[in-house]
């Protein structure tokens, strides 16, 4: 079931769908409550011309919206409707069964979150700006705010990105290297191990398996004014998720000094004296790739920054045991490409990861690091990233990445191994092996790097939907 | 010496009205299912799973009625007799406190020969890798933990050092080390009895088979009329699962590395279906004892115990497991790696999503498939683990650890038993 461009809908799609806006270098995502559902639709209503839609590549600002589950229900969609949803999205990122999985305890304990935790505001919209710069940014958003109070909406936070790495993350790694195209939506062709069909990542089009993954297709009635698209699977009722996607928005902050810290001590040489050449390269075993983004199986033993993009290579033939880039490594378990079960090397393996793939769209936030090993002075902020991706099955792509291959440490055949710089490690139990021979050089008690401080699930609508939802009554 | 490992399935009928105490007392008891005072399974040590599970009343698409059951599971090494024995000895206060809840329990006098007469027979099991005992699979982590011990303790010198070197320091390790004496011993051979059974069982099939081809090839195109013709006409409903359903599931999950997996459906209502169903799952218990009986059902890793039963004169099925990892990669597992198989043995059951010519389509269905699923899955309220800490990928390479110990190897081999740690 191939996609041709023209069956994809653009026009109706979000633009973040198709882009991040890398030229757009500063973001603010203003995270809202409805408090009156009738003057918050009328906003909705108007804020919809003010979208990016797919087509567009704009050159000073955009904006993208999305609700939850609440948000959905405020709007007043009925509950019938609304269970049409993935259960991620109603029940939401905080069951006590996602934080087993998602690694949501302790420190990263939703209790404990910023923002999308059961001691905050519930958010029920998330407005997306995007702008050339910090100046633009403030003049945008000053615009969009004067009209909260009309709009029956109210800010709960605003989680600013001004901060440009250059392509880095605040580890020190380039980052957002490997990103699936989606085919039909794109005009770019890129290697078929990285071409997914358009309904990975937008609802209302075939998926990898040639079907249609669950979406709200509504009854005729449910749509008088025939204002949604038209169900692609062919029943002829309305379609609340065509063209929409799902965004998984989690705020992970980043203990920088700390991870620079622990790869310095584990490092050092046998007189206990610091070794830079040695400690990057553990940080770079531990990432799978060197901080120029260049990937460990190609390049083993040092950065080569003319590999710094490299996404076409893959592990099972030149890398099975993970003597350059280690099994248990981060690109390698987030994106294993022909590495596992249950024809390592083969079509069937690459077939396989495709089918649990993201579109990421992160940014940074907080101050970069200097001197990751001095000491941190007292008022050292919180940094990291704003992990926004795309799905269009939240629990197959984002749950089963972040549960069975990232936080698992039972990956292809590890033991107590998750993964080394993202993962929540619970102390005295986290191990990192590097593959070696004659042995294995494994090192122990890893602490947390990264801790969670918020995020939730949100139904990013097609445009026509967006319309729908203003239209709707209490 | 070979212990194989026995499918233990125990099967009462509820008193009507007593399934909610039931499952209470069953969910007190599996908030610490080896050590809880009603049947703490950690004291049977040759128990590798067990569980029990509550079926409520429920009638069917022609209006038939089944009364509630408890299923009591295990998979143990042995045979059943003396674990049955064992078992009643253990928690006799424990049992006789569950099955009070059951019809014509006798008391406590009598539990053994309830149990017994209790018992129903499986369709088809599988077991992971055939003949591993429990005591092995702690013994074998057991040693794998102290030689990886040993190596983060000496890692530094054996930088640039023969392969064979570090397998030598890594014997003597052993050798010094009381408590693992038992690794010096050489791993127990298969047993030639058991061998040449299995390999007369094999034979005896394939006779019958020679023997009934002419039979098999006459019925075959009835049979793929029969199937075309059933295919095309059953109705599969998508129920989608409602939310409170999915979260009470997830409830049970994903507390350890390890999940168990219940589920029960209906046999489709014709002579057909239930003649399909049992050749078929009678091919799978075939297929499982000769040929996948070694840490890999098709491509699936991830399987410990596995097993179809059918219940109420074929009417029913069950199906259930013990498996690694998620049950979204569970579930994925089922579609990417052996959907055929699924088909083959699951389509025969109602609201099962379509297939053609038995094996293809089905659960390549995704999402119904996935709603199927959820839908007939149950709650296991008791459910006991012996080796919760371990996948099935890591039992068997603790097992080629121990195995590849001592013994002549080559330098090859000995880099290739290195990378195990």
């Amino acid at each position: 079931m191939q996609q041709t461009l023209s069956d994809v809908d653009r026009d109706d799609i979000q633009g973040l769908v198709a882009r991040g806006y890398p030229n757009l270098k500063s973001a603010s995502y203003l995270l809202l409550q409805i408090d009156t559902p009738a003057a918050a639709r009328t906003w909705l209503g108007g804020l919809v011309d003010q979208v990016t839609p797919a087509p567009a590549h704009p050159d000073d600002h955009a904006l993208n919206v999305a609700l939850t589950a609440s948000g959905l229900r405020k709007l007043g969609l009925p509950d019938a409707s609304l269970a049409l949803f993935s259960n991620e999205l109603t029940a939401g990122m905080t069951t006590a069964h996602r934080r087993r999985t998602l690694g949501d305890i302790g420190d990263s304990a939703p209790e404990q979150w910023a923002w999308g935790g059961p001691n905050t505001p519930a958010p029920d919209a998330l407005v997306l700006l995007f702008a050339l710069d910090n100046a633009e940014l403030e003049q945008r958003y000053a615009g969009l705010t004067g009209s909260f109070a009309q709009g029956g909406v109210s800010l709960i936070a605003r989680l600013d990105s001004v901060v440009d790495l250059d392509g880095k993350e605040h580890f020190g790694f380039a980052d957002g290297i490997s990103q699936p195209t989606i085919n039909g939506l794109s005009s770019r062709t890129d290697i078929p191990s990285n071409t997914v069909q358009p309904g990975e990542f937008i609802l209302g089009y075939a998926n990898e398996y040639g079907r249609y993954t669950d979406r709200p297709v509504l009854e005729p009635s449910a749509d008088p004014g025939g204002v949604l698209p038209t169900d692609g699977g062919g029943s002829g009722k309305p379609d609340l998720g065509r063209n929409g996607s799902y965004i998984i928005f989690r705020q992970l902050a980043q203990d920088v000094r700390g991870f620079w810290h622990f790869v310095d001590q584990a490092s050092r040489q046998v007189d206990g004296s610091s070794d830079a050449a040695a400690r990057v390269h553990l940080a770079a075993k531990m990432v799978g790739r060197w901080p120029s983004g260049a990937p460990l199986t190609l390049a083993p033993d040092a950065d080569d920054p003319l590999l710094a993009t490299a996404n076409d290579f893959t592990y099972h033939f030149a890398d099975e045991f993970g003597l350059n880039c280690p099994v248990g490594a981060h690109v390698r378990r987030a994106h294993p490409r022909d590495s596992l079960d249950p024809a390592p090397g083969t079509e069937r393996s690459v077939a396989l990861d495709r089918r649990h793939r993201l579109l990421r769209r992160g940014r940074e936030y907080g101050p970069p690091v200097d001197d990751p090993l001095a000491g941190a002075p007292a008022d050292d902020p919180e940094r990291g990233l704003f992990f926004i991706c795309l799905a269009g099955n939240i629990a197959r792509q984002f749950e089963l990445i972040q549960h069975t291959w990232l936080n698992s440490p039972k990956f292809d055949g590890l033991y107590e191994e998750s993964d080394p710089l993202v993962a929540n490690h619970v102390p005295g139990t986290a191990s990192f092996s590097a593959p070696a021979e004659p042995v294995r050089r494994r090192y122990t008690n890893l602490p947390r790097f990264v801790t969670t401080r918020g995020g939730a699930y949100f139904f990013l609508p097609g445009i026509r939907a967006l319309k729908y939802l203003a239209t709707l009554s209490s | 010496m070979v212990t194989t490992q026995s499918a233990v399935t125990v099967m009462a009928e509820i008193v009507a009205g007593h399934e909610a105490p039931l499952r209470q007392l069953l969910e007190t008891a599996g908030q610490d299912a080896a050590n809880n005072s009603l049947v703490p399974f950690g004291q049977l040590s040759n128990v590798h799973f067990a569980r029990f599970f509550i079926m409520d009343a429920v009638a069917d698409q022609q209006g038939n009625h089944y009364s509630p059951r408890l299923i009591f599971l295990a998979d143990i090494d042995g045979p059943v007799e003396p674990f049955l024995v064992a078992l009643c000895n253990q928690a006799s206060q424990g049992l006789d406190a569950i099955y009070s809840h059951c019809r014509g329990y006798p008391g406590r006098a009598g539990m053994l020969d309830f149990l017994h007469a209790s018992m129903i027979p499986v369709a088809a099991t599988y077991v992971n890798t055939i003949g591993r005992t429990v005591e092995q699979v702690h013994q074998e982590a057991a040693l794998r933990e102290a030689l990886q011990a040993f190596l983060d303790r000496t890692q530094d010198q054996w930088r640039g050092a023969d392969p064979r070197r570090v397998r030598a320091a890594m014997q003597e390790f052993v050798e010094q080390e009381p408590s693992l004496a038992w690794a010096r011993q050489k791993v127990p051979a298969v047993d030639p009895a058991y061998v040449l059974g299995e390999g007369v069982h094999v034979l005896l099939v394939g006779i019958a088979g020679i023997v009934l081809f002419p039979l098999i090839l006459l019925g075959l195109p009835a049979w793929l009329y029969f199937l075309r013709q059933h295919e095309q006409s059953e109705v599969a409903r998508d129920v989608i699962p409602d939310d409170a359903w999915v979260q009470a599931l997830a409830a049970q999950e994903d507390h350890g590395v390890q999940n168990p997996f219940t589920s029960a459906g209906f046999v489709k209502a014709t002579p057909f279906r239930r003649f399909t169903a049992t050749v078929v799952l009678w091919g799978t218990n075939f297929l499982t004892r000769h040929v996948f009986n070694h840490a890999n059902l098709i491509g699936v890793k991830t399987i410990h115990f596995a097993r179809w039963i059918f219940l109420d004169h074929k009417r029913r099925v069950i199906f259930c497991s013990n498996y690694d990892g998620s049950l979204e990669n569970y579930m994925d597992d089922f579609i990417d790696k052996i959907a055929w198989g699924l088909n083959a043995s699951f389509s025969n059951g109602v609201d099962y999503p379509r297939t053609n010519w038995l094996i293809l389509d089905g659960a390549h269905d995704e999402q119904t498939f996935k709603h199927f699923n959820l839908a007939h899955q149950l709650i296991a309220p008791f459910w006991y683990a012996a080796y919760q800490g371990l996948t099935a990928l890591n039992v068997d390479n603790n097992a080629e650890i121990r195995a590849g110990l001592y013994g002549a190897m080559d330098d090859a081999a000995t880099r290739a038993w290195l990378r195990r740690f």
